[in-house]
């Protein structure tokens, strides 16, 4: 039966797990992620989930475990943060290569040293070469219905690649809001058993893996099934939605965007907190909206150019660095790469916010969005980057 | 929406009273949003919380720093300056204070004070504690001075939260924060 309780970020994702009847959970500690696997034990001993829980000695461990269990056929599931993450990234580039849909629940925490136990997104975001999809989700509903979801986007035969559901530490880990946990039975119609067609290393049915030695071609694939994944992401989203009747606009939702003339991007938790904002803007009469970036890997770049045909300014949201890019923040760069080929360009800003795990408020996003709106008025940009934490916007805090 | 601040000392149940209204909010269909804060604004271990309460589904996820309302759960932090800190004009303060509640002045003019002695209740129910448990006889006293939720509707959460003996004696905390509420309301002019 379905059920709506209040619930922390990090239960309903243990949520997400049990309802995906995962086998296998090699997991080690780390805040803000504790609360997640330690749920995920108490389901297990309490006899409610059925899975082999493998406490390991560390992070590059639990990956290199779950690409084992993985590889041998079983629907396997892990999780870390921040400084977890970076540990474990050599072994990060295994499953996207040997083409294994493992789903790993990134829950965002800023790095050492310029950062506390809260989020941003440079953890996630610095594994986006590695060739796991990347899925942000903007409160704990969503981390439930995305991490089912992504055992369907990484399984399909036309994916195969690894899948990274991230979340905001504290904002989505610790906040409790209503959560509805679907039926147990409507997940598995939805949620067929894990097969890797491929190959499966267990001597009963041991199937050699495919790749060959044509290197360059077996990246070109990993590459292929990356741009197959798009549209793969929408169609489990709309999928979902049938099934579930909660959908997420696949790639990227537009929130309020009709008439339009300039958009924020925003990513993660701060998104919800952009909406209130939007709102209140097209209440003044502002010809702003929104648009969420849902999906970062693959990224959305068809989508976003086709959309930015109607916009004629547009502010991305960083919340991460990247020090000495070609301009601004990691979403800021992949965005103009992806607006390029456009003939008529539209003014791009670029604002760093929420870094190290401090707070988006709701006052940082009117500035943004108030600057978007005078870039267009002006027709110009002042500022190409700009540090928002470094403004004195008179915030009591 | 109304955004409240819970202000109390680690141990004094800050975050699961928090939780308890917000359950007994959904279960009255509303729309609730509970984020703690641990580990800042530390002077003796203090805890803080941001509940948000709505008709309809709360999407913003930042911290509340001008609050509509604040509840504190221990006297000895109604007069730190941060906890008064963005409280809006014509907001409520639910405290836990032995004084008359006109007889508090938090430096802002408020639309309505209420106080319960919840330490001396704590002691009466859970007998006498370095640190006193008042979360739940702080709901009562919410629920009489607000009607954000009704006291009855607070009494499953407290019972899931704390089962057996230590629920009963709870949902009698949560009943004696209820009676002994004093509240002082300030008419708009008057």
């Amino acid at each position: 039966m379905s059920f709506t309780r209040m619930m922390e970020g990090n239960e309903a994702a243990a949520w997400g797990v049990k309802l995906s009847r995962v086998e296998v959970i090699p997991v080690y500690p780390i805040t803000p992620q504790t609360e997640l696997i330690s749920a995920i034990a108490s389901m297990i001993a309490s006899g409610e989930m059925k899975a082999q829980y493998i406490k390991v000695e560390g992070e590059h461990t639990a990956m290199a475990a779950a690409i084992g269990a993985s590889a041998a056929g079983a629907r396997v599931f892990t999780s870390s943060a921040a400084q977890g993450i970076v540990y474990m990234e050599e072994a990060l580039w295994m499953p996207p290569g040997m083409r294994l849909p493992i789903v790993m629940c990134i829950v965002n925490r800023a790095l050492a040293p310029l950062g506390g136990l809260r989020p941003d997104h440079n953890d996630s975001l610095l594994q986006r070469d590695t060739g796991w999809i990347q899925l942000y989700c903007e409160n704990s509903q969503e981390v439930l219905d995305t991490i089912i979801q992504a055992y369907r986007i990484g399984e399909d035969k036309r994916v195969y690649l690894p899948v990274a559901v991230c979340y905001d530490g504290y904002f989505v880990s610790a906040t409790a809001t209503p959560v509805t946990v679907p039926d147990q039975e409507e997940v598995d119609r939805f949620l067929p058993p894990y097969k890797h067609e491929l190959y499966s290393l267990m001597p009963e049915d041991y199937r050699r893996p495919q790749w060959g030695t044509n290197i360059a071609k077996a990246r070109y694939e990993v590459q292929k099934a990356m741009e197959r994944a798009k549209w793969v992401i929408e169609e489990v989203d709309s999928g979902y939605k049938a099934s579930f009747g909660r959908g997420y606009d696949g790639l990227l939702e537009e929130y309020s965007c009709e008439d339009a003339e300039a958009v924020l991007i925003t990513m993660g938790s701060m998104t919800g907190t952009a909406r209130d904002v939007i709102d209140e803007m097209r209440g003044e009469g502002k010809r702003i909206g929104l648009v969420k970036m849902r999906c970062f890997r693959p990224f959305p770049s068809e989508e976003l150019r086709e959309m930015a045909k109607r916009y004629h300014a547009i502010g991305v949201v960083d919340r991460n660095t990247s020090y000495g890019s070609a301009g601004g923040g990691i979403i800021a760069v992949e965005a103009a790469r992806a607006l390029y080929p456009l003939d008529d360009r539209p003014l791009l800003l670029d604002f760093h916010v929420g870094l190290g795990g401090s707070d988006v408020t709701m006052r940082q996003i009117r500035y943004m969005a108030d600057r978007v709106l005078e870039a267009l008025d002006r027709g110009r940009i002042e500022e190409e980057v700009e540090w928002v934490e470094l403004i004195d916007l008179g915030e009591v805090m | 929406m109304i955004e409240v601040r819970f202000h109390g000392m680690g141990g004094q149940g800050a975050v699961m009273g928090a939780l308890a209204l917000a359950e007994a909010a959904l279960a009255e269909g509303k729309y609730a949003q509970k984020i703690p804060i641990y580990g800042a604004m530390r002077r003796g271990g203090d805890v803080t919380v941001f509940l948000r309460l709505d008709d309809k589904p709360i999407r913003r996820t930042c911290g509340i720093y001008e609050p509509d309302a604040i509840v504190v759960l221990d006297p000895a932090l109604t007069d730190l300056p941060e906890i008064r800190k963005g409280l809006k004009k014509g907001g409520i303060a639910i405290l836990n204070d032995v004084r008359d509640p006109d007889q508090v002045d938090l430096g802002v003019e408020l639309s309505k004070v209420a106080t319960v002695d919840a330490t001396a209740i704590s002691a009466e129910i859970f007998g006498r504690r370095p640190i006193p448990i008042t979360n739940t006889i702080m709901l009562g006293a919410i629920s009489r001075a607000t009607g954000w939720v009704g006291l009855k509707s607070l009494e499953e959460p407290i019972k899931r939260m704390f089962p057996g003996r230590t629920g009963e004696l709870n949902i009698e905390a949560c009943r004696r924060g209820y009676e002994r509420v004093r509240v002082h309301s300030h008419e708009p002019g008057g």
